[in-house]
């Protein structure tokens, strides 16, 4: 009997960091977002789905949020994607002698915490004494209120989550390549293939796997966005989300909820329909890879 | 070896609950509420003799101001040596969701908590704060100046604690007022901007005059915070939004100014518009004591002699400031009741305040006393600013009310003001007034619209 215990016993730590860690937030999020729960409270009213249809058929904010995540979506993963597929061809196929040290310039934004990107991005696109302004200046165009106006404002942003990320593709796209036989490469330069041909008749269908990666964990790293936007208009006098609410993304409503308005119930129900539009993007996703596949 | 493992799980697993245990509710704020401090004085006695090593009880303030408080704390250490003063830095838009989340998971709460003026509205719908002005604390609150009072008492009654007194002024370049209007003197200046028809004149007058280089202001939050602080017309009634005569006269003033070039278009409160002191784009900048020695100074450092000091169009205005609040469920109630009484309910400690933070304190015998507030300043050409300040203070007879949504408000004002800076005025209030009902009412469901 003592022996079987054992490895139970050895096993336990984990499965109890587990349920304390995992299950049991996931699970008591979920209860609370039938409350009306303000996080301080003793107790919790169950209101049964009066906060998902309040999100759903109300809140005009949780629409205008999913509109801008969706959209700087579209916007950041396509860049993103095509930014570290390029680097990582131009790295294999023309800087053999510098390579190591391209690589790691290329990746190090991916590894500078975002509290110092958004000061660098709120420096160099200020109005007033920003170098990007100044660049502008020079050729006589006029200052642009890069975090003043909606659509300048996405674009930082844009720019800002772009070249963060792009060194991670670009280090799985160079995953992928080294997989790549070099027969091939040589038998299509034997029969004549350019580089560009080559580049989309042997490069791209074999590093399908690594698109459907790279885009799939793009994605629900771009729908989660929060940290890049939220720091570019943290400061005091700042709106939460930027100028016309245009970079007000689906977790910074839920941060609004929860941690601004204390509404813990409201706040729960926004990341359970979040977390079902991330499960749907997905799947839809996973599943049109698998289907060209 | 099997022995071996068995303590090894057996250890791990006793780690584990021991963790867990580590997680568990250690007292919240709330559970000392029922009027621990109030009426027991021996409860406050008992709880703040938790003394630290060297024997001196901690005083744990959770505060976004660490930067001007060294010395000060240093002389306050040295005068009651049994305290010692702990700061926890937190920023202080997210100083409500600490002390929220804390209250919630069941943490320790400070024995201070600065409290900023837009977050008191919510904070005093909850029934966490000592009565100062009770036993055993007896903070003098008739000692306060009357204006400051309704906005430091909380909605169950219990006088929550005392704020530097954030009047605000007018500063202005000497150099440039000589230059554009003919003089540098604060009294001819008053007479010359009695009212902002005249500022926004004049300023017409400086863009032609500098070929568009020169504004009055350097931002339209600027203007916003003295207009704000000018009108006492509240932004609500209960659930009922009241922009009509409270917010929109502002914002139609501030299109009128950005139409006319009168601000710059630099983001209020960032740190290009406090860069903006030491240049020579902008002549006047809104002025709060505590900007003295906050933005002026550091940001113009060859500007001594300089600057001058004036009451702004249409009278002096009150700022927003943080009052300090002591939680029921903190430790050290007597350490930090000592310490609020001291700084903010005697003159040594508002003369700590006034010498080292620039600010007043709302210490009503300050005011009294001719010499405390008088003081010439070198940087503004030795004219006596502190007596500027103290007038302001003495004057005002009233400011808008607390409201349980004053943050919201704040977060709506700032997209319209960004929205003011990001056109050349061709925008009405009406639209955004709309977006910023828009705004509230999504955020609040329970909020009523005003009635055209």
């Amino acid at each position: 009997m003592k022996q079987k215990a054992t490895p139970y016993l050895m096993i336990l730590p984990y499965f109890f960091t587990f349920f304390a860690f995992n299950i049991f937030p996931v699970v008591f999020s979920f209860f609370i977002s039938f409350t009306d729960w303000n996080g301080i409270a003793a107790t919790k009213e169950l209101v049964g789905f009066a906060n998902y249809i309040r999100a759903l058929t109300k809140d005009s904010f949780f629409f205008l949020s999913l509109k801008n995540t969706i959209l700087l979506t579209i916007m950041i993963i396509p860049a993103q994607i095509l930014m570290g597929l390029l680097m990582a061809c131009l790295l294999k196929d023309f800087f053999h002698k510098f390579r190591s040290a391209f690589q790691l310039i290329n990746f190090l934004p991916y590894i500078t915490t975002t509290v110092a990107l958004a000061i660098i991005f709120q420096l160099m696109f200020d109005w007033k004494n920003g170098i990007v302004n100044g660049i502008l200046g020079v050729f006589g165009i006029e200052a642009v209120y890069w975090l003043g106006k909606a659509w300048p404002t996405r674009i930082v942003v844009v720019l800002m989550e772009v070249w963060r990320n792009y060194g991670y593709a670009m280090i799985m796209f160079l995953a992928g390549l080294s997989t790549i036989p070099e027969d091939l490469y040589e038998a299509a330069k034997i029969d004549g293939a350019s580089w560009f041909q080559r580049f989309f008749h042997i490069t791209i269908p074999m590093l399908r796997p690594i698109f459907a990666f790279t885009v799939t964990t793009g994605m629900i790293g771009v729908l989660n966005l929060f940290d890049g936007p939220q720091l570019l208009f943290s400061s005091i006098n700042q709106p939460l989300g930027g100028p016309e609410r245009s970079v007000f993304t689906i977790m910074i409503r839920f941060y609004e909820a929860s941690f601004l308005n204390f509404e813990f119930g409201y706040g729960a129900s926004i990341a359970y329909l979040f977390f079902v539009l991330v499960s749907l993007c997905s799947a839809l996703l996973v599943r049109a890879f698998q289907e060209r596949d | 070896m099997q022995k071996r493992s068995k303590c090894w799980a057996a250890a791990a697993t006793a780690a584990m609950l021991l963790l867990t245990a580590g997680c568990g509710k250690a007292g919240t704020g709330q559970e000392a509420l029922p009027d621990e401090g109030k009426e027991n004085g021996t409860a406050v006695q008992q709880e703040s003799t938790v003394a630290q090593d060297d024997g001196r009880i901690p005083i744990e303030i959770w505060t976004w101001d660490i930067a001007t408080c060294g010395e000060i704390h240093e002389i306050f250490e040295e005068k009651f040596p049994q305290y010692k003063i702990v700061l926890t830095p937190v920023e202080s838009s997210q100083l409500t969701q600490k002390l929220q989340t804390t209250l919630a998971s069941g943490g320790q709460v400070p024995d201070i908590c600065l409290l900023e003026y837009t977050h008191r509205g919510k904070l005093f719908q909850l029934d966490i704060w000592e009565d100062l002005s009770a036993e055993p604390y007896s903070f003098p609150v008739d000692e306060v100046l009357d204006w400051l009072v309704p906005n430091e008492t909380d909605a169950f009654g219990a006088y929550v604690g005392p704020e530097y007194v954030a009047v605000g002024a007018l500063a202005y370049k000497r150099d440039m007022t000589l230059e554009y209007f003919g003089t540098d003197d604060p009294q001819e200046l008053q007479k010359l901007f009695p009212d902002w028809d005249s500022f926004i004149k004049a300023g017409e007058e400086v863009q032609e005059k500098s070929g568009g280089k020169v504004f009055m202001l350097p931002s339209v939050g600027a203007a916003g915070a003295m207009l704000k602080g000018q009108s006492q017309q509240p932004y609500f009634d209960g659930n009922q939004i009241r922009f009509e005569n409270s917010i929109k006269p502002i914002l139609e003033r501030l299109i009128e100014m950005k139409q006319k070039k009168v601000v710059d278009r630099i983001d209020y409160g960032s740190p290009e518009e406090a860069a903006s002191c030491g240049k020579n784009d902008h002549i006047f900048f809104e002025c709060p004591a505590w900007a003295l020695s906050q933005i002026i100074y550091p940001n113009d450092p060859d500007g001594s002699g300089r600057w001058g000091l004036m009451i702004p169009p249409q009278g002096g205005y009150a700022g927003t400031s943080a009052s300090m609040g002591i939680p029921k469920g903190a430790k050290n109630k007597e350490g930090a009741a000592e310490y609020i009484k001291f700084f903010q309910g005697t003159l040594e400690g508002g003369a700590l305040i006034r010498d080292y933070k620039s600010s007043l304190i709302p210490y009503k015998p300050a005011y009294e006393e001719t010499e405390f507030y008088s003081q010439e300043d070198p940087f503004f050409d030795n004219q006596d600013v502190w007596s500027v300040f103290a007038d302001v203070a003495k004057n005002i007879k009233g400011v808008r009310p607390l409201n349980n949504y004053d943050q919201d408000f704040e977060d709506s004002y700032s997209l319209a003001v960004k929205t003011i800076n990001a056109s050349d005025g061709d925008i009405t209030a009406q639209e955004l007034i709309d977006t910023m009902v828009e705004e509230l009412t999504n955020k609040h469901p329970d909020l009523v619209k005003e009635e055209p």
